[in-house]
């Protein structure tokens, strides 16, 4: 097949010419077209609360008025400077009251043989005797020698205060002996009488004892002991028994001595009880739970025997068990001394003296409590002696206690009466310090005293001055009145079941009717000084002991805080406000809107009338546009002329053309700065106040009705 | 000079390569070509491009702005033919063909795509569309019943041509297999929609019920794979020699798509008031664009919606045409066109005549009405170049571009191909 080139060219020139040019008709133009679009873009509920920024500055009242609260610590009270027990020692040097030695003994046996030696009859009768009976002559009487007594191996000499004697006498003779003298003396030099006894009859084959007391004698440990005495004789016949024999045992026992080289066995020498009385200006404690604080114990063990010391303080128990008693237990060696230190954190002291040991031991249950004052007991004995050693009643130990920083965690009783005054001064943000206006006032302003008691005993506070300072004008502003001067009673908290009080709460209002607060407020104060004074049981006299009802925490405090309360009723005529916010439209593409307006809807619920023009501006601050040529008119909201209160919203509607010119200003905003002018409207007269309520709202709509490209 | 048979060929490819372009311009006869054949042996390349647009209510004017010029003019925008229910159907399809035929057997081989678009809308729907909401102010827009169905779809076609000689004809048959590779597949369902414009503005509210089924449309590549499917088109055609009768019968696309992966359905019953971005108006701070931005659109729908799989019939088309030579110039015929899955009530019925002016040259004008009540007047021109090739364009409804404003339907046809 042929072509000619010709063809073959137109050919490929039309190919070409529709791949390139009607390439692009594969491709559909994307439409578009202009709608009339009306929408909600912005909806906005604006309340006081809003406008004030600061909450916590705003509540209602029981009608729903809106009131500004301003809170200010005055100062806190505290007694913990007060609390700190003094620290106290007590120092007691205490005498053995008690020495006791084991009972001492001796023996003596005379025989047929040695009563012959004493007397030749007996001699004669027994050489008879060998032959055939003989009746027993009777003799006497008859002394024996000097018996011999070395008790050395337990004492050297003692000084007995009072002892008990006794003797033994068993006769095995076959005859009565009579008329017994005994007597004990110590050996030379002195020869010093010691105990001497008369038994009148031991009868034949019997023993017989003699106890007797001996007191306020001197005895060495080397003895002489002599027998006197008579036989009566046995008229029957008989012949002399060797075996015949008596014996004499003496022993002393419940020896207490004055003084001795002795050994002793163990036993406790010093018992000593007594109280200690916390001189606390004016507290009167009953109880107390330590915070902190010790008890240092120096003992001096002046004996020459181990010492175990036991102090013991029963009045203290622990926090935690109250089985537990506290007590100090050591060993003080001979001729030294021992410091030992008690941490008193947790433990609780029952400061009523003896009386509740007496009565939970059954003991003189009629005791009196007393207060500040606690009871103490220190024992101390001493351990078996191995060697002989000189003791005495007159010996004595000495024992220091101190009772450093002790510091309650809390305690009960009575509180004194105390005052303390309080200076201060506090800043505080007033908002509306920066109010411009023509007019502006205030129906009424309530200042009022919160006082805060968590220490639990009644007081009074006084009010000596409150003044309220606007540093920018240098103006102040005294508080007069009734209440300036007066003592106020402030209430007392309940004792509580744990360890939390409950604070007790007490309001003092500071009113027209009673002082001037409202020319406080007119200066536009931001700073108030004040100087109040506290006391504590105010005029109450001390109570007997453990009559006392106060208590107290460490840490409690009576707190006082002064408050300012502005209700919201109103007068304000030319009342100027601005703020400033930050604006981007972000992502948001304005080139659709070729046209229309922006619509603000405004439902105002407040009796203001305002008068709002929003500038538009660059980050720094400069103009690029006004939303409204001029300032937009709200109209203010309905009021009730009875109750003055708002019925309903007025709706007012402010359009904003959108030209071309303000949707690229729009776009440039970086600011938008909101300038107000508001009048109070009230139902009646012209200058009423009005209030200003909690519900009341301004309802912002931007509604936009724009000629929008559709892409 | 002499130019070779290849560069021929090569020239005849760029020219078909055009013919997309033409997209707009179809003729639903895509099979016509193999009534070409030589029976001995023969072989066709080439291409069609054909497709339709009609509407009950947007006239060719409005189409025709949305497509060409871009921008709507509000003159444009009421011309609209508005009644309560209104709706709109479009068809679009591309093939590249080759048919080769040996001694009455013969086999083609196609690569097309379609894209098929069939929606409803209501009054108000329209209205708020291309108005906006402020006529509806203190109103409420009644959009339901809006529905939309849109599928696109690659197919591969593989078929068998047979021709067989009968007594007093010949009959020709032609059934192609398809391997169909979705893109996109659609289906919005508002049996319930209604936007309030609140007096002033000051709220919108949004009450809707809907349903929506539909493939990812960012994974549409051939590639992709997302819906896999199968059609089946048949082809029959009687050409009587007396009294010179042809008639013909086509069934494309009879087939189905399932869709495996990347499919979402959702079903939403749901209540929407706006009434704008709440601020502190004393401290606004960044104000972002209030509203239903395309992406919160996305992701409330992703937020109602699972993954599932869904099979999804092809909209088929119908098509029969009986014409007779009733001179050595003049052909009549009659036919009829139905595309399934439309809100067409009736399908296209048309008449026309053909002039064959020169052996090479023949004019049709048709006049057809179906559809959604559109009357069309159509004109075409095949041409036969050089023995072997052949080129159609035409247009089944010329008053769309006469009378643009009064005509709602418009069909479009192209083609060209070599016969060797």
């Amino acid at each position: 097949m042929y072509i000619t080139k010709k063809i073959t060219r137109y050919l490929l020139l039309i190919s070409g010419i529709c791949l390139l040019s009607f390439s692009c008709i594969r491709e559909f133009h994307k439409p578009s077209w202009n709608v009339d679009l009306l929408a909600p873009l912005l909806n906005s509920s604006v309340t006081i609360k809003d406008i004030l920024k600061d909450t916590s500055v705003v509540k209602t009242d029981n009608t729903n008025l809106i009131m500004l609260i301003y809170h200010a610590n005055l100062a806190g009270i505290s007694l913990d400077t007060l609390l700190t027990l003094p620290d106290t020692s007590n120092t007691a040097s205490i005498k053995l009251n008690s020495i006791t030695i084991n009972p001492i003994s001796s023996n003596y046996r005379i025989s047929l043989g040695n009563l012959a030696n004493e007397d030749t009859n007996i001699m004669t009768y027994i050489n008879l005797t060998k032959k055939i009976p003989f009746p027993f002559p009777a003799y006497g009487p008859i002394k024996t020698s000097n018996i011999a007594i070395n008790l050395g191996q337990y004492f050297t000499r003692m000084s007995i205060m009072n002892g008990t004697v006794s003797i033994s006498i068993n006769d095995s003779f076959p005859v009565n002996f009579t008329n017994i003298i005994f007597t004990l003396r110590n050996a030379t030099p002195d020869s010093a009488l010691v105990f001497s006894d008369t038994i009148p009859l031991v009868k034949a084959f019997t023993t017989l004892n003699s106890i007797k007391q001996m007191s306020h004698v001197s005895i060495n440990s080397n003895l002489v002991a002599n027998y006197i005495f008579s036989e009566s004789g046995n008229p029957t016949p008989m012949k002399a028994d060797s075996s015949w024999h008596i014996v004499s045992t003496f022993s002393i026992s419940n020896i207490n001595i004055d003084s001795a080289v002795a050994i002793f066995p163990a036993q406790n020498v010093i018992s000593y009880a007594n109280e200690n009385a916390y001189n606390l200006q004016g507290f009167q404690f009953t109880k107390v739970l330590f915070k902190s604080g010790q008890i240092i114990v120096n003992v001096y063990n002046t004996l020459p025997s181990a010492l175990s010391l036991y102090y013991v303080i029963p009045n203290a128990t622990s926090s935690t068990n109250s089985t537990d008693t506290l007590k100090i237990i050591q060993t003080i060696p001979a001729a030294s001394h021992i410091t030992q230190t008690q941490n008193m954190a947790g433990w609780v002291m029952d400061l009523r003296g003896i009386g509740p040991i007496d009565r939970k031991l059954h003991i003189n249950p009629g005791k009196a409590d007393t207060v500040n004052t606690f009871y103490s007991i220190v024992t101390a004995g001493i351990a078996q002696t191995n060697t002989l050693i000189s003791l005495s009643l007159h010996d004595s130990i000495y024992i220091k206690g101190q009772f450093v920083n002790m510091l309650p965690e809390y305690a009960e009783g009575f509180l004194g009466n105390d005052s303390l005054s309080l200076n201060s001064s506090f800043n505080y943000t007033n908002i509306l310090k920066n109010l411009k206006f023509d007019q502006f006032s205030l129906q009424s302003v309530n200042l009022f005293l919160d006082i805060y008691n968590s220490i639990g005993a009644n007081a009074s506070i006084r009010i000596n001055k409150i003044t309220a300072i606007n540093s920018t004008s240098n103006i102040s502003v005294n508080l007069t009145g009734s209440l300036i001067g007066s003592l106020i009673p402030v209430n007392k908290p309940n004792k509580p079941a744990t360890d939390s009080v409950t604070p007790a709460f007490t309001e003092i209002a500071i009113n027209s009717v009673n002082s001037n607060p409202e020319k406080l407020i007119d200066i536009i104060p931001d700073k108030f000084n004040c100087s109040v004074q506290a006391f504590i049981n105010p005029g109450k006299k001390t109570p007997v002991p453990d009559a006392g009802t106060d208590f107290i925490y460490y840490g409690s405090t009576i707190s006082v805080k002064l408050g300012i309360e502005i209700p919201l009723s109103l007068i304000a005529k030319n009342l100027r406000l601005s703020d400033t916010a930050v604006f981007s439209l972000g992502s948001t593409n304005l080139t659709a809107i070729t046209g229309g307006s922006l619509k603000v809807n405004i439902g105002n619920n407040f009796p203001l009338e305002a008068f709002v023009q929003i500038y538009l501006t660059d980050a720094n601050n400069n103009l690029i546009d006004s939303l409204f040529v001029t300032p937009g008119q709200v109209l203010a909201a309905t009021s009730n002329p009875v109750t003055n209160r708002t019925t309903a919203s007025k709706q007012t509607i402010l359009s904003v053309p959108m030209t071309g010119n303000r949707l690229a200003n729009l776009t440039k905003t970086k600011k938008i700065i909101i300038y107000a002018r508001f009048y109070t409207v009230s139902a009646n007269a012209t200058n009423q106040f009005v209030k200003i309520y909690d519900d009341y709202t301004i309802v912002v709509k931007l509604i936009g009705d724009f000629i929008y490209k559709v892409d | 000079m002499l130019v070779s048979r290849k560069k021929i060929i090569l020239l005849f490819v760029c020219l078909c390569a055009t013919i997309p372009v033409f997209s707009q311009y179809f003729d639903y006869n895509q099979y016509s070509s193999l009534l070409q054949n030589d029976p001995k042996r023969s072989y066709q390349i080439g291409g069609n491009t054909n497709g339709f647009i009609a509407s009950d209510a947007l006239n060719q004017n409005f189409a025709l702005s949305l497509v060409t010029s871009g921008n709507l003019s509000n003159q444009t925008i009421a011309s609209s033919r508005l009644q309560e229910n209104n709706y709109l159907s479009g068809d679009f399809n591309s093939c590249f063909f080759a048919n080769i035929m040996d001694n009455n057997t013969g086999f083609r081989i196609a690569a097309s795509t379609r894209s098929f678009i069939d929606a409803g809308f209501s009054k108000d729907a329209y209205d708020l569309l291309f108005y906006g909401n402020n006529m509806f102010e203190g109103q409420t827009a009644d959009l339901s019943n809006l529905q939309l169905h849109i599928i696109s779809y690659w197919k591969l076609q593989l078929g068998l041509i047979k021709r067989v000689e009968l007594p007093g004809g010949c009959f020709t048959g032609f059934l192609g297999l398809s391997l169909i590779d979705g893109m996109n597949n659609t289906n919005i369902n508002f049996p319930l929609l209604t936007v309030t414009t609140g007096m002033g503005g000051e709220y919108i509210d949004i009450n809707s019920k809907f349903t929506y089924k539909g493939s990812d449309s960012t994974q549409s590549k051939i590639s992709d794979l997302n819906g896999i499917g199968a059609a089946a088109d048949i082809f029959l055609a009687y050409e009587g020699k007396a009294p010179g009768i042809t008639i013909t019968f086509t069934a494309s696309d009879i087939g189905f798509i399932h869709w495996r992966k990347h499919y979402i359905e959702a079903n939403m019953d749901t209540s929407y008031q706006f009434d704008g971005l709440n601020i502190n108006i004393l401290n606004p701070g960044q104000v972002q664009s209030p509203g239903l931005s395309q992406d919160t659109l996305k992701k409330i729908l992703y937020a109602h919606s699972h993954q599932t799989t869904a099979t999804v019939l092809l909209p088929g088309i119908i098509s029969f045409n009986i014409s007779k030579r009733i001179s050595k110039l003049f052909e009549v015929g009659l036919g009829s066109d139905y595309i399934i899955q439309t809100h067409a009530k009736i399908p296209m019925t048309y008449v026309n005549l053909k002039y064959h002016i020169l052996k090479v040259l023949t004019l049709t004008g048709n006049v057809g009405y179906g559809y959604y009540n559109n009357a069309n007047v159509g004109l075409g021109v095949n041409m036969n170049l050089f023995k072997y090739l052949y080129l159609r364009v035409g247009s089944n409804n010329l008053f769309g571009f006469l009378y643009a404003n009064n005509s709602f339907s418009q069909q479009y046809y192209a083609g060209a191909y070599m016969k060797f």
